[in-house]
């Protein structure tokens, strides 16, 4: 799946070491590896996506975001445990800027492969699982498109504040259902 | 006593997630062409093809088609102590705590 992406205003603020997360995404579980059971039970769901941020920590100049990919398998039901199998930087872009982002799952390899905009394909691999099952068996079938801030707790009269606003045009799939 | 926020944590999740019976299929057989799922041309977003969710409801969310194209905007913040006197500053204030 791929969607053109255009971050029109991202901020981030912090009043703590715990930096402020301003994020969009496109992801979703693409295969179970064994486990799981729909619809709710999401235990080894294999996730993937990328995700562009802006963190109140960045060392990028203003108005500059990054792009990274990820891979993700749920450790429980709910997926609230959800460790990182892999990630990859794709990249960076500007407020304002289209780029288009694409996902796909490349299963004859035991990979997913990434673009964002023109930059390279990025692959990321995971190990063969025991057994693959196709994403409507999945704990949960779904593939999104996400704005995700996320800020820490403050004393005080500090503040965090996380925002982002985020266009999304031309989203395609490899079928039409 | 001043007026009191108690917001910790917080993360605001806005998505759009296929419908399951529009669901397409995922496998790619490498560089598959793709094919257009949606244009967002429409006044309102399909119910059809996507439904939205919020999964945190500290935040503040908004999502729409604006412009011909799918708008996706959160914002959060997290408080914890006294609200300083005077109009908040940001959009995301906007929930000011009971006098």
């Amino acid at each position: 799946m791929e969607a053109e992406f255009r971050v029109r205003e991202a901020e981030a603020d912090s009043c703590s070491a715990t930096p402020a997360v301003a994020a969009a995404f496109i992801s979703g579980s693409f295969f179970n590896g064994g486990g799981g059971t729909p619809p709710n039970n999401r235990t080894n769901d294999v996730r993937a996506g990328v995700t562009i941020r802006r963190a109140s920590d960045s060392a990028d100049p203003p108005g500059v975001l990054r792009g990274t990919a990820f891979l993700t398998k749920c450790g429980d039901a709910q997926c609230t445990v959800n460790p990182t199998l892999a990630f990859a930087a794709l990249g960076t872009v500007s407020l304002k800027e289209r780029v288009r982002v694409r996902v796909e799952w490349d299963d004859a390899n035991n990979q997913f492969v990434f673009q964002f905009g023109d930059s390279p394909p990025e692959s990321l691999g995971y190990g063969p699982p025991d057994v693959v099952l196709p994403a409507q068996d999945a704990g949960v079938n779904e593939k999104s498109l996400q704005v995700r801030n996320t800020v820490s707790g403050c004393t005080g009269e500090q503040r965090s504040a996380a925002f982002m606003d985020l266009h999304v045009d031309d989203v395609r799939v490899n079928a039409v259902p | 006593m001043g007026r009191r926020a108690n917001r910790h944590a917080a993360a605001g999740v806005i998505a759009l997630l296929l419908v399951g019976s529009a669901t397409p299929q995922w496998r790619v057989e490498a560089q598959q062409a793709l094919v257009l799922y949606d244009d967002f041309h429409a006044k309102l977003i399909d119910p059809g093809r996507w439904l939205g969710l919020d999964l945190d409801s500290t935040s503040e969310q908004a999502r729409e088609i604006k412009g011909n194209a799918l708008r996706l905007a959160s914002v959060c913040t997290a408080v914890l102590g006294l609200w300083p006197e005077g109009r908040p500053d940001r959009p995301s204030d906007s929930r000011t705590p009971p006098r």
